[in-house]
């Protein structure tokens, strides 16, 4: 498996306490999230536990970016991209955004087993998981607006 | 922390020697409002000021509950009545010196807030002991306070009933202000003097401790008073605190956080109002109040019975019928993006003000409301994702109508698509007439070149020749491209050339342009006009060869189509191929070990192949 290319947030300055916490959960939640998997969406139990981590730790390092960068916009390219590899698998975009949920709500039930009284991580996590939601609401709204465009056009030719 | 229920009443009586009541009261559960105000002032002023302040105090309080907090809001809302009455008293002579005392309550959740100003007073009932909890701005209390006379005297005191201060001496009045945690079976009691001032201290004790409701209290309460004498206005509320009014158990409620955030369900209301929720375009066809409760009101109850049960239901089903309602009468996603965005914000204010009175419950909302907009995001994206597989899925149906047509006229024997091309669609050039003289060299050219043999000996190709030279000289006449394209295009209809495909056209069009230049060179007309002629001439053959390779290009399209559809088939297959391939090499490997295994000893006088014979090759044996 591949390490993760990116620098450990807590080297960073200004970085919120939170993303200190979330990156040491990490390897907890992963290997949650490889145990549920099947239950989160069933084309993941057909997938091997290399693949699962894969694609679990992608979800993982785009949350942490938001977290540490706040950027929504980077996090859209994120968003973009699970949708569209996601896409690649058949799923569809609403889909992908239940999955994107579901490993919200498995950090979180992670986060208050290991640590309990940690509100502000939750609170982090479940406000990451509002904005993905959102964004990728935005990207299926974009492509609904070209795909209406499309159908008027079609309408007006014949 | 959880609400509590709270149960009040209150009344007034003018007593067994006033004429008039100048005595009046608020009681409004629904803001948490109460107040007991004492009007005086000579020629009946006294129900004029306090009436006017009660009117006063209660509209400041509703029209800024949930922009101020309780301590500040009631103290202003004293203010601005002390500054009507002022005015008022001003304003008219008859009326000059009236004024009135005022104690209210302002009860937010479990905390009341009471201020107060002159003698009415508030007492607190808790664990059966009644506590005073306002002071009475007399001369003669402030004398006690200051210790100018003992407590005992001041009953018996000449200005024992003159006040120190009220509302109305000036426009601005010194208010008391004191808050109370309140618990479960705690009473208070706001009255004014003619209660405590004729009622007996222990029949007041005893009645406000009772078990008794708080309407019957507030009745015997005054009939005490009146017992007493009667000399003044009796006015008198209780307010009692029970136990939580959420319907489920306090530690589910405590736990989810549900029981907040139902208490500030007004709260949320005026802030979804003052975020002007109801301009919403969702809301274009409500009044601001119903708009507020059905978009706001519905969300808060839907928020509330999720956290009371754990669900996400509730705000689920809220919100997809919200989007299906908005997008399925064709409305687009952003004012849907911005009235969610509205609840949130109406949600974070509440949750402001929730955080400064306990921040760990806060917190708790926060989480729960942040989860139920992460549901309401889900349910939305599950309407707009439904919409886009309908709008995709007739998209295709439409592509494969088209997609069928194509292929039905393909196979129908036609030789020609009719649908607009490119010429078609042209600007009109205007038409260039030629002067006469280079006309008449025109028409001779074309005379000529009819009556020239063509190089084909078919009656097709005589056919396809004669067409070319008259439709090329229409064209070297009007020199127009619309009469090019269409030209062309009657050129294309007319062929007979099924096998030869294109060829012979193009043939025609060659001896036909070679004639008719032969025709104008043999002009007896001046080089100039002569020229002229050729010019026309030549660029009327260049634009119907132009007019017919377009058409040539129009027709095979279908055929291109299907020409990379077979490409992309048999890339599939050869893929297909290549992988079968790696298959069978990887299993004749696998045979290969098992018919013939490593040796780990190399014993030369015993060759591993017997003497005559050879081995199978692993293709051999998979045969």
């Amino acid at each position: 498996m591949a390490a993760r290319a990116l620098v450990a947030s807590t080297s960073m300055s200004g970085a919120p306490a939170y993303v200190a916490a979330f990156e040491a959960l990490s390897p907890a939640v992963l290997a949650r999230l490889l145990e549920v998997r099947a239950s989160l969406d069933h084309a993941f139990a057909r997938q091997s536990p290399e693949e699962a981590h894969a694609l679990f730790d992608g979800v993982m390092v785009g949350l942490r970016t938001l977290l540490v960068t706040g950027d929504h916009a980077l996090h859209r390219g994120f968003v973009q991209s699970f949708i569209a590899l996601r896409g690649a698998e058949g799923l569809a975009p609403d889909h992908a955004l239940r999955v994107l949920v579901a490993i919200g709500d498995v950090i979180v039930q992670v986060a208050r087993r290991d640590r309990p009284d940690d509100t502000t991580l939750v609170l982090a996590v479940t406000s990451a998981i509002r904005v993905t939601a959102r964004l990728v609401n935005e990207v299926i709204a974009d492509d609904l607006a070209k795909r209406s465009a499309q159908r008027r056009q079609t309408e007006a030719w014949r | 922390m959880s609400a509590l229920s709270i149960k009040s009443a209150g009344n007034t009586h003018q007593g067994s020697v006033r004429e008039h009541n100048e005595d009046a009261l608020i009681v409004d559960p629904k803001w948490g409002l109460y107040a007991v105000l004492d009007g005086m002032g000579g020629a009946s002023s006294g129900d004029v000021a306090a009436n006017k302040a009660r009117d006063v105090i209660h509209e400041y309080v509703r029209a800024r509950r949930s922009a101020m907090q309780p301590r500040a809001l009631l103290e202003a809302a004293i203010n601005a009545a002390s500054a009507a009455v002022h005015a008022e008293a001003q304003r008219r002579k008859d009326r000059r010196g009236m004024g009135t005392t005022v104690v209210a309550c302002l009860i937010d959740g479990r905390r009341a807030t009471v201020a107060h100003v002159g003698d009415s007073r508030a007492y607190l009932l808790r664990d059966r002991h009644l506590h005073r909890l306002t002071a009475d701005h007399t001369i003669v209390a402030e004398l006690v306070a200051r210790g100018a006379i003992a407590p005992e005297e001041a009953d018996r005191h000449a200005y024992k009933n003159v006040l120190s201060r009220n509302l109305g001496a000036k426009p601005v009045a010194a208010v008391d202000v004191s808050e109370v945690e309140l618990q479960p079976g705690d009473r208070l009691m706001l009255c004014s003097d003619g209660l405590y001032g004729y009622a007996p201290a222990e029949a007041v004790h005893h009645l406000v401790a009772s078990t008794d409701p708080p309407g019957e209290i507030v009745r015997d309460l005054i009939e005490a008073a009146l017992r007493g004498g009667g000399g003044d206005n009796v006015t008198a509320i209780v307010i009692e605190a029970g136990v939580a009014v959420v319907p489920r158990a306090t530690l589910v409620l405590r736990t989810t956080g549900a029981g907040a955030w139902w208490a500030r369900r007004d709260r949320f209301l005026a802030a979804a109002h003052s975020g002007a929720l109801h301009r919403s375009p969702l809301c274009a066809l409500l009044a601001a109040d119903e708009a507020i409760s059905l978009v706001a009101g519905n969300f808060a109850d839907a928020v509330y019975h999720d956290l009371e049960k754990a669900t996400g239901v509730n705000v689920w089903t809220y919100a997809e019928n919200l989007a299906q309602g908005w997008l399925g009468q064709g409305g687009a996603w952003p004012p849907l993006r911005d009235l969610l965005d509205g609840l949130a914000r109406a949600a974070d204010q509440v949750l402001g003000e929730l955080r400064r009175e306990d921040e760990g419950l806060a917190d708790l909302v926060a989480l729960a409301v942040a989860r139920s907009m992460v549901t309401a995001e889900t349910a939305v994206g599950g309407v707009l994702a439904e919409r886009l597989r309908s709008i995709e899925t007739a998209l295709v149906k439409v592509e494969a109508e088209r997609s069928e047509r194509h292929r039905a006229s393909s196979h129908s024997g036609a030789r020609f698509v009719d649908s607009p091309t490119v010429p078609y669609m042209r600007a009109p050039v205007p038409i260039d007439v030629p002067a006469p003289d280079v006309a008449a060299v025109l028409e001779s050219a074309r005379r000529r070149a009819q009556a020239r043999p063509a190089a084909g000996s078919g009656a097709g190709d005589r056919a396809l020749y004669t067409r070319a030279v008259d439709h090329a000289h229409k064209v070297a006449q009007a020199s127009g491209a619309n009469d090019a394209a269409l030209a062309a295009r009657e050129l294309w209809d007319v062929r007979t050339l099924d096998e030869a495909g294109v060829t012979p056209l193009f043939d025609a069009l060659d001896h036909a342009r070679a004639a008719h230049v032969e025709g104008v060179r043999l002009s007896s007309s001046p080089p100039a006009v002569r020229a002229a002629a050729l010019r026309r001439v030549a660029a009327a053959y260049q634009q119907l060869s132009a007019g017919i390779a377009s058409l040539v290009v129009e027709s095979v399209a279908p055929a291109a189509e299907q020409l990379r559809e077979v490409v992309r088939e048999t890339a599939r297959l050869r893929a297909e191929v290549s992988k079968n391939e790696a298959q069978i090499a990887e299993l004749e490997r696998a045979l290969a070990t098992v018919v013939d295994p490593p040796e780990t000893v190399r014993d030369d006088r015993k060759p591993s192949v017997p003497p005559g014979s050879r081995r199978r090759t692993p293709k051999e044996t998979l045969r």
